[in-house]
C-alpha cells in the first residue's frame, strides 16, 4: 500500500515514533508515543523496526481509507476499530485490502490507539523522529494534527502480506488497561519537600484525571499536598512520567509532549513499564499511586524488555521475505 | 540568593527508574554550575557502558541511562569516582554567540519599570544589559531556551504578578539575576527588554541551537530599522563580523 487517505481526522490523530529524547539537552520536548508499550509492540506485528512511525489516535478515531493491499495493527486502548463495518480484534497483524475503510466507534477502555502499517509511514524527520510536536509546529504532517483529505505516504514493508498477516500477541501478555491498581512511582527527588500528612494521603487516596489533561501534562484533582517550605526549586530536568507540585497542592504528571525543565518541587516520577497505564487514562478517570522500590521497577523493566527482545526476534528470523 | 555552605560532596537522587540527578549545592552561582558542567564533561569522557545521556541544569546533572544495562546502585559507585576530581580546575572551550538587539520601545516594554526600580534612566539600563558577557548555565524550557547570567544585581527583579499570556520569539526578557531569549513563541512571567531578528533555535537545523550550556552570549545593540529589514545575507554579514 502507498498511501492512506484520512477521511475524517478523529479527535487527535498525530503521527508519532519513539520521539527525540536525545535533543532534550538542547531543551526539545522529546514527544512521540504517549503509551510506548502498545506502540512498540503495534509496530513488532507489521514486521516494522519498534520505533518506525504509525498513529496515534486519542478517544475519538479517525476513518482511514486504504488504497493498496497491506498490513496493519492496532493495539492501546479500544475505541472500536472496524474494518468495512465489522469489528476487528487488536494486538493482531490484519490484511487490508485497496478500497477497506477503517473506522473507529465508542471508547472502550484506554484512551490512545496505536495504528502501525507494514513500511511504517514516509515523512520527514525533524530532529532524528518523526513525531509530530504541535505547539512547536513540526514533526509528522506539518507539525500538526490530522485532518480531513491528508494522504499518508507509507514505506515499503520487508515482508510478504501472508507472512505477516495473523500474527497476535498472546492474550496473556496484552496490557489490561482497563485495571484499577495503582500505579507504581520512584519516590524522590523532592519527596522531603512534602508534610508527612501530605505524602500519606497521596500514597493513599485517589486523585482525578483533570480535563486540562493532553500530551504535555495530566494535572490531577485530589488531596492538596502541602510543601513543608517552599513549592518552588531551582528550575532544572524533567522528564516523562514526573510528578511535579506546584504551589496549588495539586499534582500534574509530565507525559510526552512535557518541556525539559520546571520550577517546582517533584514528589516522585512514575515508573517506566507503568507510563502506558498513565497515558490510557482520561479525564474523569481516577488515579491512585504506590512506591516502589527501585531495585523492583528495574527488575520489571528488565522483564519487559525481554519480552519485547523475544519478539522482535521473531521477526528477524522469519525467513520468507519478500522479493523487491 | 543565599550561599549553602554545606558539604560540597554531591548527593545522588533517583528520577525515576532511567535517571539520576548529581546534586550540588542549593544555588545559581557560575561555581557551582561550572562544577556541573566539569563534571559532565568527565563523564562523558569517560563513556560509561548504560549511560545514554547527560542533561546539566543550574545545580545538578541529571544522567540518564539503561536500567537493562546497569542498576541504579551500581551506577551510583560508578559516578561516586568523579568526585575526587578537583572540578574548578579542568577549562572546557566554549565560544561567546553575540545576538543583535533592539531595545526598547515596542520591543522593551518593561525598560521603563526596570529603570524606575534600579533609579536608573532607561538608556543607563540598556547600557548595564549590553555591557557583558553572559553565561549560559542550561538550555530547557520547550525549545532550546538558554537560560543565562548573571545580569547587573541593580535590575533584578522577580517574575511579572500577571504573566503575559503571549511573548513572541525572539524576545530579550530578564528575571531575577537571569537572562533569556525566547525560542518560540509563548507565554512568560519575565520581564521584556528587547528582541533580536536572529534565529538561535530552528528544529530543522541541525544542531537546532546555537548554543549549548557553558558558551557565553553578548547583546549588541542594533537600530529598529536593522532589525525590521534583517534578512539572510544580513546574518551572514552579521555572523562574519561577530560570530567567527
Amino acid at each position: 500500500m502507498e498511501y492512506v487517505s484520512v477521511l475524517k481526522p478523529g479527535l487527535l490523530t498525530t503521527i508519532q515514533d519513539l520521539g527525540r529524547p536525545m535533543y532534550r539537552t538542547l531543551g526539545v520536548s522529546a514527544s512521540g508515543a504517549m503509551d510506548p508499550l502498545s506502540f512498540r509492540l503495534a509496530n513488532i506485528l507489521v514486521g516494522n523496526e519498534e520505533g518506525e512511525a504509525a498513529l496515534e489516535v486519542t478517544l475519538i478515531g479517525p476513518y482511514l481509507q486504504f488504497h493498496n493491499d497491506g498490513v496493519i495493527a492496532i493495539t492501546g486502548g479500544n475505541l472500536s476499530p472496524k474494518l468495512n463495518g465489522q469489528a476487528v480484534t487488536m494486538w493482531k497483524a490484519l490484511r487490508v485490502k485497496q478500497g477497506d475503510e477503517l473506522r473507529f466507534g465508542n471508547c472502550v477502555d484506554g484512551c490512545r490507539a496505536y495504528i502501525a502499517f507494514a513500511g511504517g509511514i514516509d515523512t520527514p524527520e525533524i530532529m532524528g523522529s518523526q513525531s509530530t510536536f504541535i505547539r512547536g509546529n513540526y514533526g509528522g504532517k506539518d507539525g500538526r494534527a490530522l485532518k480531513a483529505g491528508d494522504r499518508l505516504p507509507l514505506g515499503i514493508s520487508f515482508y510478504g502480506v501472508d507472512d505477516l498477516t495473523g500474527r497476535r500477541i498472546r492474550p496473556a501478555d496484552v496490557p489490561d488497561f482497563t485495571t484499577d491498581r495503582p500505579v507504581q512511582f520512584i519516590v524522590g527527588p523532592h519527596e522531603q519537600e512534602f508534610t508527612d500528612e501530605s505524602f500519606a494521603s497521596f500514597l493513599n487516596k485517589p486523585y482525578t484525571v483533570s480535563n486540562e489533561s493532553d500530551r504535555m501534562g495530566y494535572r490531577l484533582q485530589g488531596p492538596i499536598l502541602e510543601h513543608v517550605n517552599s513549592p518552588d526549586i531551582i528550575s532544572d530536568f524533567i522528564t516523562v512520567g514526573t510528578i511535579q507540585v506546584p504551589g496549588s497542592g495539586q499534582p500534574i504528571i509530565h507525559m510526552a509532549d512535557c518541556g525539559t525543565s520546571g520550577g517546582y518541587t517533584k514528589i516522585g516520577v512514575i515508573t517506566t513499564i507503568d507510563l502506558p497505564y498513565v497515558a490510557q487514562r482520561k479525564p474523569g478517570d481516577n488515579l491512585t499511586f504506590q512506591p516502589v522500590a527501585m531495585k523492583v521497577a528495574q527488575l520489571q523493566l528488565r522483564k519487559q524488555e525481554r519480552f519485547i527482545a523475544e519478539l522482535r526476534l521473531v521477526n528477524k528470523s522469519m525467513t520468507k521475505l519478500r522479493v523487491i | 540568593m543565599t550561599t549553602n555552605t554545606a558539604s560540597r560532596t554531591p548527593l545522588y537522587l533517583p528520577m525515576g527508574d532511567q535517571a539520576i540527578i548529581i546534586q550540588f549545592e542549593h544555588v545559581i552561582s557560575l561555581e557551582t554550575n561550572k562544577r556541573v558542567q566539569t563534571i559532565a564533561y568527565l563523564i562523558e569522557s569517560s563513556q560509561i557502558v548504560g549511560v545514554t545521556q547527560l542533561i546539566p541544569a543550574f545545580n545538578n546533572l541529571t544522567v540518564c541511562y539503561d536500567p537493562v544495562v546497569i542498576g541504579f546502585d551500581e551506577l551510583v559507585e560508578t559516578l561516586k569516582k568523579f568526585e575526587g576530581d578537583d572540578l574548578e580546575q579542568i577549562q572546557i572551550n566554549s565560544k561567546t554567540l553575540h545576538i543583535p538587539v533592539v531595545f526598547g520601545g515596542d520591543y522593551g516594554p518593561d525598560l521603563e519599570e526596570i529603570a524606575d526600580h534600579a533609579k536608573l534612566s532607561i538608556e543607563e539600563v540598556v547600557s548595564l544589559i549590553q555591557s557583558k558577557r553572559y553565561f549560559v548555565y542550561m538550555i530547557g524550557f520547550i525549545a532550546g531556551y538558554p537560560y543565562c547570567g548573571d545580569i547587573d544585581p541593580r535590575l533584578s527583579l522577580p517574575r511579572r504578578a500577571n504573566p503575559r499570556g503571549k511573548v513572541e520569539k525572539g524576545t530579550i526578557q530578564i528575571v531575577n539575576n537571569l537572562t533569556g531569549i525566547f525560542t518560540m513563541t509563548a507565554p512568560s512571567g519575565w520581564h521584556i527588554v528587547g528582541w533580536t531578528p536572529m534565529e538561535i533555535f530552528n528544529p530543522k537545523s541541525d544542531p537546532p541551537s546555537l548554543l549549548q550550556a557553558g558558551d557565553y552570549i553578548q547583546y549588541i545593540p542594533i537600530s529598529e530599522e536593522e532589525a525590521q529589514r534583517w534578512n539572510q545575507d544580513s546574518q551572514r554579514e552579521w555572523d562574519q563580523k561577530w560570530n567567527m
